[in-house]
C-alpha cells in the first residue's frame, strides 16, 4: 500500500480506529504527527508495523507535567517506500503514568520501552522483560532522571556489597562471560554466553554501564549552539 | 580473528583520510563541524584536488584488500553461513545500516528520507542476501567503493555560496522535528521538543548500535561459542574516544594518566607534524 501524503496516511488509519485517533498535524510535509488514545497503542503499531510495513524507529518519553500536566510518550515509525514518518503521540495521566508494551508485536522495542522506564518513569504494562536497561542495579526505586524535578547534577549514594541477580541459565548450560572489557565494545558491556559444549543456547546482556546523561545535560544545562558538539561525541 | 594483517593494511589505507579530515576541520575524529543552520568552515580550492588525489589513491588500494580478502580461504569460511540473522529477524528487531542491508533489507536513510545533499548525491543501496557476517562485509566493501563515488562527484558538483544560515530570532519553545541521517552503522535518529531558555525541553537520540546490539541474542542462538566475538565484531559496534590513558607499569604497580594535551603532543611527534 503506498500513500502520497502523510494525511493520505492517517484518513487510512482513522477508517481502521475511528475513535482511537484524536487528531493529527502535519507541519512539515512527511511529518506526521497524530495524537492517539493511550489504550489503543498496541493495536495500531500492529496494524502500522505488520499491516503497512512500516519500521519501529524508537519511543521519546516525555515529562511535560511543567507544561501540560502530563506524560507524553511518541512512538515513531518510518514508512520507507513513502518516505514519510509517523509519531503516535498518547498523553498519560501525570499520577501514573502507564502505557501498554509493545515488544510482543514488535521485539526491536524492547530496549526503548526499558529505557523510557528507567529514565522517564514511564510504566510500561505487559512488557516480557521489564528489568533495569539504562539505570545501575542499586539505583533508587522511584527516581527518574529525566523527569523535570530531578536536578542533572544529582547523584544518589551507591548501595556498598550490592550485586544484581543474574539471569539463571537454562538447565546443563553453562555461562560463559563476554565481558565486560571486551576489545571490540566501546564501553564495558557483559555479554553472558550460555552454552552446552559449543553450541550457543542463549545470551544475556547488560550494558549501558557508561550512560552518560547527554539527554540530561542538553535539556537543562546546554544551550542550542552547544548541543550540535556533544551530539558529534556520543 | 586473527587477521591482523588486513587490520592493518586497511588503517594504513585509511591515515591520509584522517590527515584530510585534519587539514579541512582542524582535528582528525571529532570534527565540531557542524552548528545550527550551517557548517564552520568551507572547502578550499586548494584543498578540492588534495581530496581527489587521496581518493583516487584510496580506491586503488582498496579494490587490492578486497581482491586479496575475496581469494582467502580461511577467512571465508570464517564469514560464510556465521552469525546468521535471518531476514524476518531483522524486520523484527528494526536493525539498521549494514547489517540489515546484509540481511536483504533494503534501507538507507540518505534514499529514503534524503537530508542535506543527498537529493543530488544519490547512494545507491548495497543489499546482499547472505545474511551472516560474509554479507555485512561485502556491504561494507562495496560501500566504501560508493562513499568514493560520492566523494568525487560532490568535490566535482559543490557550488558556491554561504555555508551558515542566518536565524534571526530566538527558536520558538514548543516545536517539534525529527530526522534520521545515516552514519556508518546505520541510521542515528533524533528528535527535538524545544523549550524555553534556548535549549531543547526534550531532546532525544538513538544511534544505530543500540537496535543492532538487540538483535545479538537471536542471532548468536545455535552458534559455536568460538564465532561468537566474530558475530558481534560484524555489527561493528563502535569505540568511542577516551580524553585519557592510563599506562600501569606491572613490575612496580606505578600508574601514570596522560593527559589529552599529553597524547597530543606524542602522537604529533609520531606523525611528524
Amino acid at each position: 500500500m503506498a500513500f502520497k501524503t502523510g494525511s493520505e496516511l492517517v484518513e487510512n488509519l482513522k477508517v481502521k480506529f475511528p475513535t482511537e485517533i484524536f487528531s493529527y498535524r502535519e507541519p512539515v510535509p512527511e511529518k506526521i504527527y497524530v495524537e492517539i488514545r493511550p489504550e489503543a497503542v498496541r493495536s495500531i503499531a500492529e496494524y502500522l508495523f505488520r499491516g503497512l510495513g512500516a519500521r519501529f524507529n524508537t519511543i521519546v518519553g516525555i515529562d511535560r507535567r511543567p507544561t501540560h500536566q502530563d506524560f507524553q510518550t511518541t512512538h515513531i515509525f518510518s514508512l520507507d517506500q513513502d518516505k514519510i514518518f509517523v509519531l503516535l503521540q498518547a498523553s498519560l495521566d501525570r499520577e501514573q503514568p502507564e502505557i501498554d508494551s509493545v515488544t510482543p508485536i514488535i521485539p526491536g522495542a524492547n530496549w526503548a520501552e526499558r529505557e523510557i522506564q528507567d529514565l522517564v518513569g514511564i510504566k510500561v504494562k505487559g512488557h516480557i522483560d521489564p528489568r533495569r536497561l539504562a539505570l545501575p542495579d542499586d539505583w533508587p526505586e522511584n527516581l527518574h532522571p529525566l523527569r523535570k524535578d530531578f536536578v542533572y547534577n544529582f547523584r544518589p549514594e551507591p548501595v556498598e556489597g550490592f550485586a544484581p541477580k543474574p539471569v539463571e541459565p537454562p538447565e546443563n548450560a553453562t555461562v560463559v562471560p563476554i565481558g565486560p572489557f571486551f576489545p571490540v565494545l566501546e564501553e564495558p558491556a557483559v555479554f553472558r554466553v550460555f552454552v552446552e559444549g559449543e553450541t550457543v543456547v542463549g545470551c544475556d546482556y547488560r550494558g549501558f554501564y557508561n550512560h552518560r546523561g547527554i539527554e540530561k545535560i542538553a535539556d537543562s544545562v546546554l544551550t542550542y549552539n552547544q548541543i550540535p558538539f556533544i551530539a558529534e561525541r556520543i | 580473528m586473527g587477521f591482523d594483517t588486513v587490520l592493518m593494511q586497511t588503517w594504513r589505507i585509511r591515515e591520509p583520510v584522517m590527515w584530510l579530515c585534519e587539514q579541512i576541520t582542524g582535528n582528525r575524529k571529532t570534527y565540531g563541524m557542524n552548528l545550527i543552520g550551517g557548517v564552520r568552515r568551507d572547502i578550499t580550492s586548494e584543498q578540492k584536488p588534495k581530496i581527489l588525489e587521496v581518493v583516487d589513491r584510496i580506491e586503488k588500494e582498496w579494490l587490492a584488500v578486497i581482491d586479496a580478502i575475496g581469494g582467502d580461504t580461511p577467512l571465508m569460511m570464517r564469514l560464510k553461513g556465521v552469525g546468521v540473522l535471518k531476514h524476518s529477524d531483522a524486520v523484527n528487531y528494526c536493525v539498521t545500516g549494514p547489517t540489515a542491508r546484509g540481511s536483504g533489507v533494503a534501507i538507507d536513510s540518505r534514499v529514503d528520507h534524503p537530508y542535506c545533499a543527498y537529493d543530488y548525491l544519490i547512494p545507491e543501496k548495497k543489499v546482499q542476501e547472505g545474511c551472516d557476517n560474509l554479507a555485512r562485509t561485502l556491504v561494507r566493501l562495496e560501500e566504501t567503493i560508493e562513499s568514493i563515488r560520492l566523494v568525487r562527484q560532490g568535490i566535482k558538483e559543490l557550488p558556491e555560496g554561504p555555508i551558515m544560515a542566518e536565524i534571526p530570532e530566538e527558536i520558538p519553545p514548543g516545536r517539534e522535528g525529527v530526522r534520521v541521517v545515516e552514519a556508518p552503522r546505520g541510521e542515528a535518529i533524533h528528535y527535538v521538543l524545544t523549550g524555553e531558555n534556548n535549549r531543547p525541553y526534550r531532546w532525544k537520540v538513538r544511534a544505530p548500535t543500540y537496535m543492532n546490539l538487540e538483535s545479538v541474542p537471536v542471532m548468536i542462538q545455535g552458534m559455536e561459542l568460538a564465532d561468537v566475538p566474530i558475530a558481534i565484531a560484524s555489527y561493528d559496534p563502535c569505540f568511542s574516544c577516551t580524553e585519557r590513558l592510563e599506562v600501569v607499569d606491572r613490575k612496580s604497580g606505578k600508574i601514570r594518566v596522560y593527559t589529552n594535551e599529553e597524547l597530543i603532543t606524542l602522537s604529533r611527534k609520531k606523525s611528524g607534524r
